[in-house]
This record gives C-alpha cells, sequence and structure tokens, in this order.
C-alpha cells in the first residue's frame, strides 16, 4: 500500500539514499548540496554511479508511491536536498 | 585523428545536460615515443535527451533504466586507443525497506546490478571494429552507511560474458597500436570479462596536497579462440579539486579491440564537467 508523498518523507528518504554513497563522511541535511556527496564515475559502468542509482533510487521511490516522476532539472547536482525536493513536489 | 576530434568536439556541443570527463596527458610509449594522450567519457541519459520517464520502469523490488554511453581512450604516436559507443541498460534488483512511510529500496543491503549493452568497439583509427553485446553481474555491497572495513567498500569487480561480431581487423599497427587479439575478421566474439578496481581516495596529505592510488586489473578470456588478454593500471593521483587532479600512470595491456600487451607510462591531467 503506497503513502503519501510529501515534502518531508521526500527529503528523508534523499538523505538515507545518499548515507549510503557519503564516502566523505559530510554531515547530511537537507541543506546538503548532492555534488558533495554524489559523484559521477565513482562506480563502474558509469550509468550504475552513485549519481545514478541515487537518482534512479529516488525515481523508484516517486513511481512506487503514486507520484509522478518529473524530469531531473538540468545541474540537479549542483543543488541541496531541500531544492531538490521542493522541485519534484512542484511536479505532483 | 581530426575525424575523431571533430566527433568529440560534436558530442562535447550536445553535453549540457551530460556527464563529461575529460583526461589529458602525455605517454611514454612501447616503441619509445613521446604520445599526447587523452580520454573522454560521456554519458547521457535517455530521460535527459527524450525528456520522459519511458525508458524508467520500476518492479516491485528492482528497476531498469537504459542511457547511450561513449568511452575514448586515444593518442598521438602508437598510443594506446580505444573507443566504445554503446547503449547502457541496468537492472537493479534490491531489498526494500519503509522510509518516512515510503516504500524505498534498501541500498544498505547487498543488491545486484546487471548492466546490458549493446554497441560498438573499435580503436581510433576506425580500421578494427567490433559489434558487442555484454551481460553482466555486479553485487554493490560498498554502502558508506554499513559497518564494514574501509577498504572493501573502496574495492569494485564485476564478470560479464560478451558475445559479438569482429567486422573489419587491420593488423598492420605497431607499438601500442599493434592488434594482437586472436579474433578472425569476419568471425563471431564469445568472450567473458572480469575487473577488479580500488580506489583509496585522498588518504595522504603532503603539504596542500592530497594524494591517492588508484588500481585496475581488467581481464579477458577469449572462449572461441582459448586466449587470454589483460589490462593492468596504476595511478598515484595528486588531487587539485576534488574535479580536478593530476594522475602519474603506469598501464600495461590494452582493452578491445586490439588487445596490445605493451607497456605505456605517462602523466594526465583530468577535469569533470
Amino acid at each position: 500500500m503506497a503513502n503519501k508523498l510529501t515534502q518531508q518523507a521526500l527529503v528523508e528518504n534523499m538523505i538515507k539514499l545518499m548515507e549510503v554513497f557519503n564516502d566523505e563522511k559530510v554531515e547530511i541535511s537537507e541543506e546538503t548540496i548532492h555534488d558533495d556527496v554524489l559523484a559521477p564515475d565513482d562506480f563502474q559502468p558509469k550509468i550504475r554511479s552513485s549519481m545514478n542509482l541515487y537518482r534512479f533510487g529516488l525515481q523508484w521511490i516517486i513511481k512506487r508511491n503514486k507520484g509522478t516522476v518529473p524530469r531531473f532539472p538540468s545541474g540537479w547536482l549542483g543543488i541541496s536536498v531541500k531544492a531538490l525536493a521542493e522541485f519534484i513536489m512542484s511536479k505532483q | 585523428m581530426k575525424k575523431l576530434l571533430i566527433g568529440i568536439l560534436l558530442i562535447t556541443s550536445l553535453a549540457a545536460n551530460a556527464q563529461l570527463g575529460i583526461e589529458l596527458g602525455t605517454k611514454r610509449t612501447e616503441l619509445g615515443k613521446t604520445a599526447l594522450t587523452f580520454g573522454i567519457s560521456y554519458l547521457q541519459s535517455l530521460d535527459s535527451i527524450f525528456g520522459g520517464q519511458e525508458l524508467f520502469v520500476a518492479g516491485k523490488n528492482s528497476f531498469f533504466v537504459v542511457t547511450p554511453e561513449l568511452d575514448v581512450v586515444s593518442g598521438t604516436e602508437d598510443a594506446f586507443s580505444s573507443i566504445i559507443v554503446k547503449a547502457s541498460g541496468l537492472w537493479n534488483v534490491f531489498k526494500t525497506h519503509t522510509v518516512a512511510g515510503l516504500e524505498a529500496p534498501d541500498y544498505n543491503k547487498t543488491f545486484h546490478s546487471f548492466p546490458i549493452s549493446l554497441g560498438a568497439e573499435s580503436n581510433s583509427q576506425f580500421n578494427n571494429i567490433n559489434g558487442i553485446l555484454e551481460v553482466g553481474w555486479i553485487p554493490f555491497y560498498q554502502s558508506y552507511a554499513r559497518n564494514t572495513p574501509e577498504f572493501i567498500k573502496r574495492s569494485r569487480f564485476g564478470i560479464f560474458m560478451q558475445a559479438g561480431y569482429k567486422f573489419i581487423s587491420d593488423s598492420s599497427g605497431v607499438g601500442g597500436q599493434e592488434n594482437e587479439s586472436a579474433e578472425p575478421e569476419k568471425k563471431g566474439i564469445a568472450r567473458a570479462r572480469g575487473f577488479f578496481s580500488m580506489d583509496t581516495d585522498a588518504f595522504l596529505t603532503v603539504g596542500a596536497l592530497k594524494i591517492g592510488l588508484v588500481g585496475t586489473a581488467e581481464g579477458w578470456l577469449d572462449l572461441a579462440n582459448s586466449e587470454q588478454y589483460y589490462r593492468l593500471d596504476g595511478r598515484m593521483r595528486i588531487y587539485l579539486t576534488p574535479d580536478q587532479y593530476f594522475d602519474l600512470i603506469w598501464q600495461r595491456g590494452a582493452s578491445a579491440p586490439l588487445f596490445n600487451q605493451a607497456e605505456q607510462i605517462g602523466v594526465g591531467l583530468t577535469f569533470k564537467l
């Protein structure tokens, strides 16, 4: 049974996903910039880099919880967890 | 070389929404010549090309996604060269858990990636061209939220099966361009491939410099011709920034399609855009 997709729930899930790739031991919060934790080439092949695994994981969460998966904004690695969550929620 | 550079310029002009890495360097080749080398890696999601989500499929405990991918390694003189252009698919199978009331993939538990790709591999002169279908298995066990030793989290490995066809094979190259593949022209290709790599990241600080080590071993088993090939790549990495670094490089053996087993040393500077 899917639960309601809220911004707060989305942020908590985004932080949980980012912690998996946090090799620099950055203190992750909703203000964290994705680029501080994720990279486009840390796992091979590049399709399964931390950046992509995070994005695909997030898309899976949105889709499985009856949300609308938006096209991610250009340069999303350079924005914060909160900003990306707000963008995603604005498309619901 | 000019055609290749033009192609790269075209691709980079399309790269506004893509992941792009550029490596420039100079290397001492097998024939003792100094070569300028460059590497381009490029990955753009089909999502950013088509603007839709139709190529992302979410299953009960898995997802499947497809992207195009390009990897170029080349240089002047007889430096190693290879070009791989492919459409890459990824099927990820994982356990799920609930976070903040939402069903989510549990990346903290080991999960399994099955990359699938269909494409072409060539050298920079385009006189050795193979068509390849590749299916692989790569486990993900490196979650930094897990209490496992750091060196395990820094390791990577995977195995693949490759099947294809050798369209063009030219044996006139010398040095690092010499074709040492036993795969005959106009014949089928059947290989197993495996890789293991370790990247320490910046583990040593000397003054203002941060230094790391990166090592990769890759091997191919040519099932059709009972041959084996390998590639070793060792780097001492000096970080200028996390996205810009200087490498001291030692390489032995090249990848497909030439499978040249020569040796080269060099330096490289990498920018990620």
